[in-house]
Formats: C-alpha cells, structure tokens, sequence
C-alpha cells in the first residue's frame, strides 16, 4: 500500500483522509467501517484509562529498573517547554513506565513503543479540546501511516531496530496532530510523517537485557518531542523532498543492513556498555536468590 | 490491515514475550476440553523454553504470561499479572526448563501438563505481535496461527476416516479452510486431523464427530483472535 495513493484519492475526490481510509479498509477486510470506527475509539478510550490507572499506583518493573521517572516531569514546572509539550512528554513516559510493570496497554505499534501515541492523543485532547470522536479518526488516519512502514519497512525491532519501533510511533503521532491541526493540508499530511521517520533513520534496537526497558521507556518521550516537531516543521509548509513512502523503504533497508547485535538481542549499543552489563548481573542474581 | 498497528490491548511489556506467550498457554488449556466438562481440573503443567528466551524470560514476565494462559486468562487481562499465586493457589503444580530446539525460532516453548484422566503436549513459538505458530501437538506436526477457529481431531488410522470426518462437518454447512492429515503412529494405527474451519462451529458439530467410529478424541480450539477488536 502507498500512503501517496490514499492521499491523491482523498485530494483528487476532495474525500477526508478519514473516509477514503475507511473505504480502502472496507474493501479490504470486507467489514463495516463503523466497526473500524468503533475499533478505534476502544482504542482511544483504552489509553485514556490506562494513564488514569498509571496514575493511581506507579508500580515498579519486574527487573526495578523504571517505575517512578514520570512523576518527575509531573512535578516540574518546564523551563523551557511550554505546558502541552511537558504534559505529553509525561504521558508518554508513564505509559511506557505501565507496559514495563506488566500493565495494560494499547502496543501501538508496538508494546514497547506504547507511550508515543498516546502522549500526543492525551495532550491534544488536554489542551486543544479535542473530541474523541475526532482523535479516533486520526488514529486510523495514523494507522493508515503505521501500516504502509509495516508493509515496505517492519514495525519490529528484531527486524529492523528501534527506527521500526519508536520511528514507526513518532510517525504515525506526527501523522495524528497534523490531521488535528488541518484535515486538508495535504502536502503536510503526506511530509511530517517523512521528517519525523528520516529523524529516527537508524536507531538501533538495544535494550539492556533484552529487556522493553532501558532505553525504550525514555525514547517514547523523544518520539514525542519530534512529532511535535515534524508536525510543526510540516505545517509551516516544509516539505520533506523525499517522499514519505520512499523513506519508509529506505528505513526498511537500513533495518536489513543491521548487525543482529543491533535488533533487539540485548548483545549491542547501550545494552553491551559496562554499567547496563553490571545491571544484568545484579538483576539476576536478585531473582535467583 | 490497520488493525495489526494499533493495538491489541495487552499486559505488557512485550508482544512477543508476553501477549503472545498468553496465547500459546491458552491454546495448551483448550486441548483438556473433556477433562473440563468432567470438572477435573489441570494438576501439573511443564514449560521448555527455547535458550534465548529462557535467559529473559523473568525479566518479561513470560513465566506469568504462560500461566496466565493455561488457567485461560486472556492477554488483557490483569490477572497474568499475579497468575503463578493463582495457580499454586487452585494446586497446580508449575515447573519451568530451559530446552534446545534446534534450528528454530528463538521465542520457542513446549508446554506439556496432565489433569487427572488425559496428558497432552504442544510446541509453538510466539512470532511478535502477539502471533503465535502452533507447530506440534501431541505427536503430530502442523503450522497453524490459531486465527481459525480450529479442530483437533484425533482418529484411527483406517480407510475412509476422514472422509466420515468431511462429512460430517458438511453436513454442519462449515466451510473448511485448511486441512492436514498426519499419520501419528504406525504401530497403535493412529492419525491425527486438523480442520481449520472459516466459521465458528456450534458444539453439536464436536459431539456428532465424536460419535463417529474412527473418531478417538476431538478438540476444539476457538480462534485466539476474532477479526476486528482483539482486546
């Protein structure tokens, strides 16, 4: 699927992305799309009530390793983030910070990139008012987004590194606060996804352990900070001149060319540095004695 | 589809090691729907876990996720979280060892358990995303995703076994999807069939196989995701 087609025919029928989205997965799938509605806004409700039972209790992870650094930003006035950002940065963290302590979570895409999505969906609907009924359309509109990466690309950081994991995250949030800010706005529609996937171009897989914790908690609020980004650059009329499917295949590429050490095996990057190995060995010997 | 990247609703922190480990256990579950309907429960359950994910296997909550599955959890809910304490809580006795598969996929496990009258086993390996492959059970090998609403049917190895089999799943107006035939052991002439079916099956259909004379055991194993809005 070319995310450039579902465009032009949105741009061409003078059709909301939304529709034309909704349409292509009716012929697809063969089912409704109210139920793809519906889907969506489960969706949408499910991340809103998992950050309110984040809030409730911040249990630690099985290996104690994350569990408390959200309440940092919660308790800090930004020195120099406006209000909004800080927020989505919080949320992002605290939903990654849920999935690490066996919470639940919406994986979107992934488990370990769950906080992205939701750190954008939760600030948008905080502080620019926005209906679920109209975030639930732009998470199909993300979905849209995610899965063109997962057909040219891989959302698997086994398979193609971080960049596949967060980087398919950022895009589909860049995708999200675009289609909030102006549903018409084709040419930015089609670019933030582009910048915010060619910002993440090789980030490699390397939890500590093998573990979805250190450092995939913290990088959920970085994809944050560069939707934001990317949806801003591309609103004010940047273009990204490769195009977004393009990018999408070359991310694809990049993912294949990595060493294993570099996809999720724990073995490379931050997870082979001396202190992430002192950790390990801490961790297992707490769990075995 | 969209759907494979939004959602499902899991118990984190991994699709691959814990959403889709939940399914492999409670796939395992199905296999002892007699002893089930006889109100035995399971007593003992073994878990081999595949080398690479034996050494992070507690760290992602696997172990609970697995269990979690076998008592017939569903990956959503909170109860994995605290399934080993259910478990030794309801007697059942749960041991866990690292295993070799040879060339095979890292997140590899065998479950193998028995409640009072039946024993079964399975092999299957979670493929990320919370999919899993169902690649043994009890002798036969197959590759199944679970996604069908599936039967297990265990048979004597006699002619025209299974067209009795196609039968009477015609006569229940079920479409097949895809079908095997294995022949498990040549000395007790026995056979195993998997039927995965497009439609859910009512339960006359498992009670009418059943009562067929080359029939031995049947189970049934409901689709571990329904099309849209896997929670």
């Amino acid at each position: 699927m070319n995310f450039k087609r579902l465009i032009d025919t949105a741009l061409n029928t003078s059709t909301d992305l939304y529709e034309v989205i909704s349409n292509w997965y009716m012929l697809e799938s063969g089912t409704s799309s109210k139920e793809l509605y519906a889907f969506s806004e489960r969706m949408i409700t499910s991340m809103l009530k998992a950050y309110k039972e984040r809030q409730k209790a911040s249990i630690p992870s099985l290996t104690g390793w994350t569990g408390d650094i959200a309440q940092n930003l919660r308790n800090y006035t930004p020195r120099f983030l406006n209000e909004q950002l800080l927020y989505a940065l919080e949320v992002a963290i605290s939903m990654a910070e849920h999935n690490a302590s066996m919470g639940k979570i919406v994986a979107c895409p992934t488990a370990g990139a769950c906080g992205v999505v939701p750190g954008i969906i939760l600030s948008l609907k905080r502080f620019n008012g926005v209906s679920v009924e109209k975030l639930s359309k732009a998470l199909v509109v993300a979905g849209a987004v995610g899965e063109c990466i997962k057909g040219k690309a891989s959302i698997s950081g086994a398979v193609a590194g971080c960049q596949a994991e967060i980087g398919t995250a950022t895009a589909m949030a860049s995708s999200i606060l675009v289609y909030i800010a102006s549903n018409n706005n084709y040419r930015a529609l089609y670019s933030a996804p582009a910048l915010a996937l060619k910002s993440l171009m090789g980030l490699v897989c390397d939890p500590v352990g093998g573990y979805v914790e250190i450092p995939c908690v913290k990088r959920n609020a970085f994809g944050v900070s560069i939707a934001y980004t990317a949806a801003e650059m591309a609103l004010a009329g940047i273009e990204s001149l490769i195009p977004f499917d393009e990018v999408a295949e070359a991310m694809g590429k990049v993912g294949r060319a990595l060493p294993e050490s570099l996809r999720e095996t724990g073995e490379g990057g931050i997870a082979a540095t001396p202190t992430a190995k002192k950790l390990l060995n801490e961790f297992i010997d707490r769990s075995e004695s | 589809m969209i759907l494979d990247v939004i959602g499902p609703i899991i118990i984190g922190p991994s699709s691959s090691h814990t959403a889709g480990m939940v399914r492999l256990g409670r796939t395992f579950r199905y296999l002892f729907n007699h002893s089930f309907s006889k109100g035995e429960s399971l007593k003992r359950v073994e878990f081999y876990l595949n080398k690479p994910l034996f050494s992070s296997y507690k760290g992602h909550g696997t172990d609970r996720a697995l269990v979690g599955g076998v008592l017939g959890y569903f990956e959503s809910q909170e109860e994995i979280r605290s399934s080993i304490e259910i478990a030794s809580s309801l007697g059942l006795d749960i041991v866990f060892y690292c295993k070799s598969f040879e060339n095979s996929h890292p997140n590899m496990v065998m479950i193998s358990g028995n409640s009072d009258s039946e024993a079964h086993y399975l092999i299957g390996a979670s493929t990320g995303g919370a999919s899993i492959e169902i690649l043994e059970i009890d002798g036969a090998p197959m590759n199944i995703s679970g996604t069908f609403p599936t039967l297990i049917i265990k048979n004597s190895d006699t002619p025209g076994a299974l067209s009795k089999i196609v039968g009477a799943i015609s006569m229940k107006k079920l479409n097949i999807s895809n079908m095997f035939l294995v022949r498990t052991n040549r000395l007790k002439g026995e056979a195993t069939c998997i039927v995965e079916l497009d439609d859910v099956p009512e339960g006359e259909l498992i009670s009418l196989l059943e009562k067929l004379e080359p029939v031995l055991s049947v189970s049934y194993l409901p689709p571990i995701t329904t099309a849209i809005g896997v929670t």
